[in-house]
């Protein structure tokens, strides 16, 4: 029974993750070991049904949407040009948290300016600053010491 | 580009691909949650003391840190850390190039998913719940702090 | 196949979107299938399987074909899957990989070798199983679907998978031990009704 403990693992093993001598005295553990030998038996039973069970609830389901969705993702994470992402602050951003109606406008520019003339401007990559949300509009303060992104409230607060 | 360089950099991309249990690239992280309120006396916990100047930005008055967390953060592998509110914000290092690091936020109570840069020396101050009553909490990521 | 996905990466990589596409729609199903055993939940792992597309298509530039590319796709799928629940493996505090006398035991996964015969093909019994395998799947720790599904639906021997979850072969083994065995005490409770009908088909 001891010696169950270091062969049963090894039951299920491919040709060539065990070695011929772990191979050797596999066989000669299972020649005279009936629990490690109904164990073999479970596991060959039973071999693929994790793989066929997992594909076939793949199978079940509508996949049409799926490479649509992949896309739109890649695309929403792509960088928007700047002119789109103030028509876009602007668009989303009737209730500030912060500050009035131009705090996108300023937050916006100073998203420019912060790139353009800031520290780290080498990084003139303007995905750098990007903040994009799926359904709640969010506000970009920039400054020296780093972002300050805030969550926009719920639509139905909206005066 | 030449042969060797070539051979280089086929081994820093096969190294990359072929080790991903390795960290790639380690980054201290220094993550706080605090807790910003519109009501009492302008006051901002001596915790807070280097984020007054980003925090004043914000019409919030009062600032206490609530919790603070200090880890190293794994290229591309998330962090999950609770909020005050029960909810979960994952974090993860999407890229680092010297000394900037870009941090994905990502609040799915909020439907909210943020990717920010920054450098060595700056932090990110990051609403994670909806105000409510004139409170609201935010996280801030500070990185090689 | 492999020589075919080399020359859509080729195309996707030039910015080829439609030989992107042919790409998703090629692994869709078995990205899914993989994430869907690790972390149980249908939406989550729609979200994680796109995500995995998202991180390919973003790191497309780096993969230099060194290996398939269905490879590297799987290993982003699964480190997005495992990611996905780590918060679970925090509460778990029975999963110990080693492996002792207590542990070989029977609990009664004798009667699932009787019950499918010796050629599960022919079995209709074993098709059921194959429906309750999902349940059965979900009712296992974290690291012990993880390791199955990296095993049995990747294919990933016990060096690819030492690496891929950073643990010894040792630990590779026993850890699958335990999975399985987990697994066919979980699928003898569907089975176990039936040997007392007589149970062979």
């Amino acid at each position: 029974m001891a010696e169950c403990t270091t062969y049963r693992p090894m039951i299920g093993s491919r040709e060539a993750e065990l070695t011929p001598v772990e191979r050797q005295d596999l066989a000669i553990h299972l020649e005279g070991c009936p629990g490690c030998r109904g164990w073999a038996a479970r596991l060959a039973a039973t071999e693929g049904l994790v793989s066929e069970a997992l594909l076939a609830a793949a199978a079940r389901r509508d996949f049409s949407p799926f490479v649509d969705g992949v896309m739109a993702r890649i695309e929403g994470a792509r960088a928007e040009p700047f002119l789109a992402r103030l028509r876009r602050a602007l668009r989303l951003h009737p209730r500030l948290v912060v500050g009035g109606a131009l705090a996108p406008l300023v937050a916006a520019l100073s998203l420019v300016l912060y790139v353009e003339f800031g520290p780290g401007a080498e990084l003139a990559d303007a995905r750098s600053l990007e903040v994009h949300t799926e359904g709640r509009a969010t506000t970009i303060i920039q400054s020296s010491d780093g972002p300050l992104v805030l969550i926009d409230d719920d639509d139905d607060e909206a005066t | 580009m030449t042969r060797r360089r070539f051979a280089t950099a086929l081994a820093a991309a096969t190294a990359l691909l072929l080790l991903p249990a390795l960290a790639l690239a380690d980054v201290p992280v220094r993550v706080r949650v605090i807790r910003g309120s519109r009501q009492g006396p302008p006051q901002v916990d001596v915790k807070l003391e280097d984020l007054r100047k980003q925090l004043g930005k914000l019409a919030y008055v009062k600032w206490e840190q609530v919790s603070e967390a200090r880890f190293d953060m794994v290229d591309q592998k998330t962090r999950f850390m609770e909020l005050p509110d029960g909810n979960h914000m994952g974090l993860t290092v999407q890229e680092v190039r010297g000394q900037t690091v870009t941090v994905e936020v990502a609040l799915a109570q909020q439907n909210t998913m943020s990717r920010l840069t920054i450098e060595k020396g700056q932090r990110i101050v990051h609403q994670v719940t909806r105000e409510k009553g004139g409170v609201a909490y935010f996280v801030t990521v500070h990185a090689w702090p | 196949m492999e020589a075919d996905d080399l020359a859509l990466v080729g195309r996707a990589k030039a910015g080829d979107a439609s030989a992107f596409k042919a790409l998703v729609i090629r692994y869709q199903r078995k990205v899914y299938a993989v994430a869907l055993g690790i972390v149980k939940d249908t939406d989550l792992a729609w979200d994680v399987s796109q995500e995995a597309f998202v991180r390919v298509h973003r790191h497309l530039g780096e993969f230099k074909g060194d290996s398939a590319f269905s490879t590297w796709l799987f290993r982003i799928g699964t480190h997005l899957a495992i990611d996905a629940v780590r918060k679970e493996r925090q509460s778990q505090k029975d999963d110990i990989d080693d492996l002792r006398e207590g542990d070989l035991g029977d609990a009664g996964e004798g009667i699932l070798s009787t019950s499918l015969g010796l050629d599960p093909s022919e079995n209709a019994l074993r098709h059921e199983l194959a429906g309750k395998m999902e349940a059965a799947l979900a009712t296992l720790p974290a690291i012990h679907r993880e390791i199955l599904v990296l095993r049995e639906l990747e294919g990933l021997s016990y060096e690819e998978l030492a690496a891929r979850l950073g643990i010894q072969k040792g630990t590779v083994m026993s850890r699958l031990f335990h999975a399985r065995k987990k697994m066919q005490a979980a699928l003898s409770e569907y089975a176990g009704p039936r040997e007392t009908h007589g149970g062979e088909e």
